[in-house]
């Protein structure tokens, strides 16, 4: 990966800045640790986002960074069209907001690394739905090999709200982790910045707990509330089930490579 | 969902099978506007995979009575031009199809009894654990299919197994077949005289291409002679004939000759076969082409078919007219079960395939296999291509085997299976200790429409695609998909390498361009 390429994907979460603390919204997890969710908003617009300190952080930590550990994660954002997924991801990897976001052609994800802990980095590959592939259930090959799921629904379309139960029975089918359990999945409600609000919030909290999401929250891509933080708690899930050692294959399977003419461990037979 | 839909494209694809598929995904790739539909709400149509609770909806699917009325679509003309309406319903077009549980209902928990008896509740209750095919499809390790995956770099996508070991069935047994130099010398099956020419009958045929002269002698000759006149034992007759060349005691000699070859080429490269199996089966490989289509702009819509064609008064397909609204489109692609019947083909020869699952493996080991056996011919039936998967593929639950029976059709697929079938495994009410148990069995014929002339009867920027054939590999859809795709677009490349993520650099104005691939992939899924 060239240096420009790092300078442009990366973007570090301010230090701290996590945690439910800003404007007074909280995430509701399924342990029942937090179940209040702030009406009206105290934040100053995009409060989470644009951390001056962030590059230059970055730089800082260059060298530091090539002898963590990593950890990868593969992502997946599902949802209805135009509930704002691809804001959302933009939003977060690259803190910006557009108001007309076409797809960039040919990519799968976009790539986002986190400085989790002082010894640990993570690795987000954010699979959104390319652009066109929204009229339609995922190939199973979108799904392969998630760790966790984020399943978005926009505030002021009832009917986006409705189809989040599609959506989970499509990820439960299609995937599981390595272990046989469904990977896990987050509830996001967008656009919570529009006045026009259609679903009542204590049936999103009655609904994510039926469905065996891990946790919901209100989002915002365009004043970008609660991105970072809902990140934050999908990561926390997937570090602690203890997955993201890389995109492993199942033992003994193989990807071709060009080269390939090695058998990989597992298949000496 | 109907927002901003496009109503103009480059190429419309009907049918999200392997030839389309690949179509879809090549036009995609070189910047073509392309809209790919299914009016399933699954990839793959006949080339699809399914977990056991869809299975059962396609076999319903299959058992609805077909019903020939025409949609009463009423699209917009223009001069000259004319509607042909499609069929209402589209369901798949496999006959025969014949569900059966081998075990009961329910059973007692045995507690320690050393071989787990499977119920009917049991298997269902894992029906996730399933991957199904209805065109189960090895690839050979240096064929058509996995040098375009690399080429294109869609083998991101995907992920394999090796298949562990060929099997024959020979006097009345099930041996497995030394296909490596390595197994030649391992075996026990064949003596050392045997292993010596062996060898050098294998390295005739690999050498074979550079020497058209020392073809000459045997070009009206079978293979069967051939190997004869090599005074080879009947032992290495029997696994060069049925087992490595997969071929018959008819085959002519040259296209023995050539099987072997393809046959050796693929040794050596991921394993000591020269097969690899899809992880989670076949209708990976198509999902895989899809969703590069979509990467690169092409849109997806499934649940919705054709309802008519327009065609202009020269004979060229204008639009398709879909959910009440006309898309006009340069070229159609179309899926063969999806067109009306005045295109297709006269008559078609069938394939009998058969799927089998049953409680240990064909022929028990200390690891789980996956292992090709060649079926030769009898006097009840064909040759039968026979595919056996276990959990290590995701095909079945663990303590589970899948069986695939495909050949050429004659009767129903159940006559022209079960012979083989009853030598492999028991029936209800047979203990064989050696053999398996069948717990559930499914028979169905398709249709094999890859010897039929598809382009007679159509537009001439109408373009039809056969379903799956009776080939163990993918090389047909290939081979078609490449056809078709220089015919439309002579000028461009097809499939060109896909750049990996981290080739694309993302401008502030996101505005995206393309690095030089100079640097090897780290972002793939990798060991
Ligand atoms: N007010 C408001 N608008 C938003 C928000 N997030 C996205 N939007 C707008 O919603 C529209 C759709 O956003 P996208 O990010 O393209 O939605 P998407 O889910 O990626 O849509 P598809 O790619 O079509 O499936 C755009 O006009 C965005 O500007 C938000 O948090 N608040
Ligand atoms: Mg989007």
């Amino acid at each position: 990966m060239s240096q420009q390429n790092r300078r442009q994907l990366v973007f570090w979460p301010r230090v701290g800045g996590a945690g439910g603390g800003s404007g007074g919204r909280q995430m509701s997890f399924w342990d029942g640790s937090h179940l209040s969710l702030d009406e009206s908003p105290t934040h100053t617009p995009a409060d989470e986002g644009s951390d001056p300190e962030s590059e230059s952080q970055f730089f800082d930590t260059i060298d530091k960074f090539h002898s963590m550990p990593e950890k990868l994660f593969k992502v997946i954002i599902i949802g209805d069209p135009t509930v704002g997924k691809t804001s959302f991801v933009q939003r977060y990897v690259q803190d910006m907001f557009k108001r007309d976001y076409k797809g960039t052609v040919g990519v799968d994800f976009a790539l986002k690394i986190l400085r989790w802990s002082d010894t640990q980095t993570v690795k987000l590959q954010l699979w959104d739905i390319a652009g066109q592939e929204r009229f339609t259930w995922m190939t199973r090959v979108y799904y392969k090999d998630a760790h966790g799921c984020v399943i978005m629904f926009d505030l002021s379309n009832k009917n986006s709200f409705a189809n989040t139960l599609k959506w989970k029975k499509d990820v439960d089918s299609k995937c599981t982790l390595a272990d046989g359990s469904p990977i896990p999945c987050m509830l996001l409600a967008n656009k919570c910045d529009l006045p026009n609000r259609q679903i009542d919030q204590m049936e999103i909290e009655s609904f994510y707990k039926e469905n065996n999401f891990i946790g919901w929250t209100e989002t915002s891509a365009k004043e970008g509330l609660m991105v970072h933080d809902s990140m934050k708690f999908l990561v926390d899930v997937m570090m602690r089930q203890d997955g993201g050692n890389g995109l492993e294959n199942i033992s003994g399977s193989l990807t071709l490579k060009n080269s390939a003419s090695q058998p990989r461990k597992g298949c000496s037979c | 969902m109907g927002d901003e839909f496009p109503k103009e494209y480059d190429v419309i694809v009907v049918g999200t099978g392997m030839t389309e598929s690949i179509l879809a995904a090549a036009a995609s790739r070189v910047g073509k506007r392309v809209l790919h539909l299914d009016s399933n709400e699954y990839y793959g149509g006949l080339w699809a995979s399914f977990n056991f609770e869809g299975l059962q909806q396609w076999v319903g699917d299959c058992q609805k009575p077909k019903d020939e009325t025409e949609c009463k679509a009423d699209p917009q003309l223009a001069d000259g031009e004319s509607a042909i309406k499609m069929r209402v319903l589209n369901p798949p077009t496999a006959t025969n199809v014949k569900e059966q549980w081998h075990v009961p209902e329910a059973v007692e928990s045995s507690g320690d009894d050393a071989k787990k008896a499977w119920s009917q509740e049991e298997v269902k209750k894992l029906y996730r654990k399933f991957n199904i095919d209805l065109a189960p499809k090895l690839l050979y390790s240096r064929g058509a299919l996995v040098e375009l995956l690399i080429s294109s770099n869609i083998a991101r996508y995907t992920e394999f197994r090796n298949v562990t070991r060929v099997v024959t069935w020979h006097e009345g047994k099930l041996t497995p077949v030394p296909c490596s130099r390595a197994d030649v010398f391992a075996t026990q099956n064949i003596t050392v005289v045997e292993k010596r020419m062996l060898m050098n009958l294998l390295q005739e045929c690999t050498e074979y291409e550079g020497n058209p002269e020392k073809l000459k002698k045997h070009e009206n000759q079978s293979f069967l002679d051939f190997l004869k006149d090599k005074q080879l034992t009947d032992n290495l007759i029997h696994y060069v004939l049925y087992a490595i060349a997969m071929s018959t005691e008819e085959t002519p000699c040259i296209e023995g000759m050539s099987r072997t070859q393809k046959f050796l080429l693929s040794l050596g490269r991921y394993g000591n076969t020269p097969f690899l199996w899809p992880m989670y089966g076949s209708g990976e490989i198509p999902q895989a082409f899809c969703r590069l289509c979509a990467v690169f702009g092409g849109l997806y819509h499934l649940k919705r078919g054709a309802e008519a064609l327009i065609v202009g008064s020269d004979n060229t397909l204008k639009a398709i007219h879909s959910d009440r609204e006309n898309l006009k489109s340069n070229y159609l692609v179309m899926g063969l079960d999806y067109a009306p019947d005045s295109f297709l083909p006269e008559e078609s020869p069938g394939i009998s395939r058969g799927v089998f699952l049953i409680d240990s493996s064909i022929l028990a080991a200390d690891k789980e296999h996956l292992t090709l056996l060649e079926f030769p011919p009898d006097e009840s039936s064909g040759p039968v291509t026979i595919v056996e998967v276990g959990s290590l593929t995701n095909a079945c639950p663990q303590g589970l085997y899948m069986v695939h029976m495909t050949t050429k059709q004659k009767g129903s697929a159940e006559e022209d299976l079960m012979s083989v079938a009853k030598k492999l495994m028991n029936f209800p009410g047979e203990t064989d200790e050696s053999k398996p148990n069948l717990v559930w069995s499914m028979f169905f014929n398709m249709k094999d429409t890859s010897t039929c002339d598809l382009g007679a009867n159509t537009p001439t920027n109408l373009f039809l695609t056969s379903g799956p054939d009776l080939d163990l590999d993918f090389d047909f859809a290939i081979k078609q998909a490449k056809e078709i795709f220089s015919k439309m677009y002579p000028e461009d490349e097809f499939l060109p390498r896909a750049p990996d993520p981290e080739e694309i650099i993302l401008d502030d104005d996101d505005e995206d361009k393309q690095k030089q691939p100079e640097e090897k992939a780290s972002e793939e899924p990798q060991e």
